[in-house]
């Protein structure tokens, strides 16, 4: 707990603050300090922050000439980072260092052809790129990268073969943003998440619009489907959804969609046979002010009734308006009387078959609102 | 009758009762009055606008579509639901007809009645890509907008990790 913290405060902190906290702490053998600026830049370098990782390595790089260490990773990283910063010259020659000191090393291969082939050197680029696929290992990491580039590279050079050009008809990067989002919308849960997978500008898009996950929709049925229905065009693809067999979402992609959708989460449904675990649920509940208007939980949903409570108690305080909980057998006395005190702007509580709520109790309930 | 000068600079005239269903020539048509001079729609193609007053020409009686528009508040106006239901409402026969055409034209429609703020049409052909996307796995979704895989093979294993669940 007490590592995490300092990391994320490392992460998003300016580097001087770390610096100041070091000259307090005892003298940290060399080694040690290097590796330690080295896993502040990595970190802050995944949390996109290059300014400060290059700080951080240009400590580790310093730090490590001062003590006459030569480590091929400090320099595959600096230029990793410069080159994030587009300083191409000074990444350029830093990834030449790390080759020259592990000359097997791919990630330096790698950083180096991209500058080159990004500042219109492609020829050099492929050069580099075949001397790296010679003297690196096959198994490492940024060989395939290498290949990728390679093949790219050779067919940019090629002058018998056009570059594929950019589909004029994909609608993420044909159409401006907002006209994209207004399609993406019409899809449901499930559709997004294979959206997710089709090129990385979809991923880009759907993961940086939490509008879209606002109706998490698990199910089959959804308004999309039900227009489809009516429409004689387009039976025919509604029959070919109807053979899919169709499973419910692992819990990690029903967490996601809560974490996404925190604020913008309007509806919860539970739909039938899904459980959702506790963690889910924290996630879902770590949303400090939710705007949630309507809840379902379907007769069969997996739910415990504590969680259920728990839910009422952390969205009634919204403007929830609408509550289905049709045949929820584990809805009791309890659920109802925390609707009852804290759902003021309810239009509409379905709770037919939950045979453990009595007349008598929803009148002792609800009585001064009948 | 009002004329509308095209991209390529061609002049297309049109009633004025048709093309005032788009909001755009709307409120220029309000601001200038009545005017002789063609007016410049530089981001809309010949052959678009033509399909696009088609659409408006079939739609001229219905002024119940633009108050419908109008009548909607802002927060139910917001709620993709609502704007389902509203297609589902209006759409006919022509709709569907009309929406017959390539990834391409339906594209440049969209983009035409976006700028032109025609909100029917663009519910319309908003769908209609809806509906191409719908049902498709990843593959499908790809070979019918002509997407290349960008993805490194280390995202792609991720993604594909991630999705699973909702591939068949």
């Amino acid at each position: 707990m007490f590592i995490a913290g300092r990391k994320r405060k490392a992460a998003t902190g300016s580097p001087s603050q770390a610096l100041g906290s070091r000259s307090a702490q005892p003298t940290l053998a060399s080694g040690v300090e290097i590796d330690r600026w080295y896993v502040l830049g990595r970190e802050n370098f995944r949390e996109r922050q290059y300014r400060n990782a290059l700080d951080y390595y240009n400590r580790a790089v310093a730090l490590a000439a001062n003590e006459g260490v030569r480590d091929a990773k400090l320099y595959e990283a600096r230029a990793h980072t410069l080159y994030k910063l587009r300083e191409f010259t000074r990444a350029l020659s830093d990834a030449k260092e790390a080759v020259r000191i592990n000359s097997s090393s791919s990630s330096g291969y790698m950083c180096m052809a991209s500058i080159l082939a990004d500042t219109g050197r492609p020829e050099e680029a492929l050069v580099v790129v075949e001397q790296g696929l010679r003297l690196t290992d096959t198994q490492a990491s940024a060989y395939k990268n290498l290949q990728l580039l390679g093949s790219s590279l050779s067919l940019r050079l090629d002058p018998t073969r056009q570059p594929a050009a950019e589909s004029d008809i994909d609608p993420v990067s044909r159409l401006p943003v907002d006209l994209a989002i207004m399609i993406l919308r019409l899809l449901d849960t499930r559709m997004l998440s294979i959206c997710r997978n089709v090129s990385a500008r979809w991923l880009r898009l759907v993961d940086s619009t939490p509008v879209l996950w606002s109706n998490p929709c698990y199910l089959i049925e959804n308004p999309v489907r039900t227009l489809a229905r009516q429409l004689p065009a387009y039976s025919k693809a509604e029959k070919r959804m109807q053979q899919r067999h169709y499973r419910a979402p692992p819990d990690a992609v029903i967490r996601r969609v809560f974490e996404k959708s925190q604020k913008s989460l309007i509806t919860v449904t539970v739909p039938d046979g899904l459980s959702v675990s506790a963690k889910a649920l924290e996630a879902l509940l770590a949303c400090p002010r939710p705007h949630v208007a309507s809840i379902a939980f379907s007769k069969t949903s997996a739910l415990r009734s504590e969680s259920i409570y728990r839910i009422l108690n952390w969205c009634l305080p919204a403007m929830v308006t609408d509550i289905r909980l049709p045949y929820c057998v584990q809805v009791g006395g309890v659920e109802i009387d925390i609707i009852a005190k804290l759902g003021h702007k309810l239009r509409a509580l379905d709770i037919s078959g939950c045979i453990r709520v009595s007349a008598k109790h929803l009148f002792v309930a609800f009585g001064s609102v009948l | 009758m009002i004329k509308l000068m095209t991209a390529e600079g061609a002049v297309i005239s049109v009633e004025r009762d048709i093309i005032e269903q788009s909001g755009t020539i709307r409120n220029i048509l309000s601001d200038v009055g009545s005017t002789d001079k063609p007016i410049p729609v530089p981001n809309v193609s010949g052959p678009i606008l033509s399909k696009i007053i088609e659409y408006c020409r079939h739609h001229r009686n219905e002024p119940s579509r633009r108050q419908a528009k109008e009548s909607h508040g802002p927060e139910e106006s917001d709620s993709s639901d609502a704007v389902i239901q509203r297609a589902i409402e209006q759409m006919d026969e022509f709709d569907h007809q009309f929406c017959r055409v390539d990834q391409g034209t339906l594209f440049d429609i969209m983009l035409a009645a976006n700028f032109l703020d025609i909100q029917p049409l663009l519910d319309l052909a908003g769908y209609t890509v809806a509906n191409m996307v719908k049902g498709k796995s990843v593959e499908e979704i790809r070979s019918t907008f002509n997407i290349k895989n960008d993805f490194t093979p280390e995202e792609e294993e991720e993604v594909l990790r991630e999705n699973a669940w909702c591939e068949n």
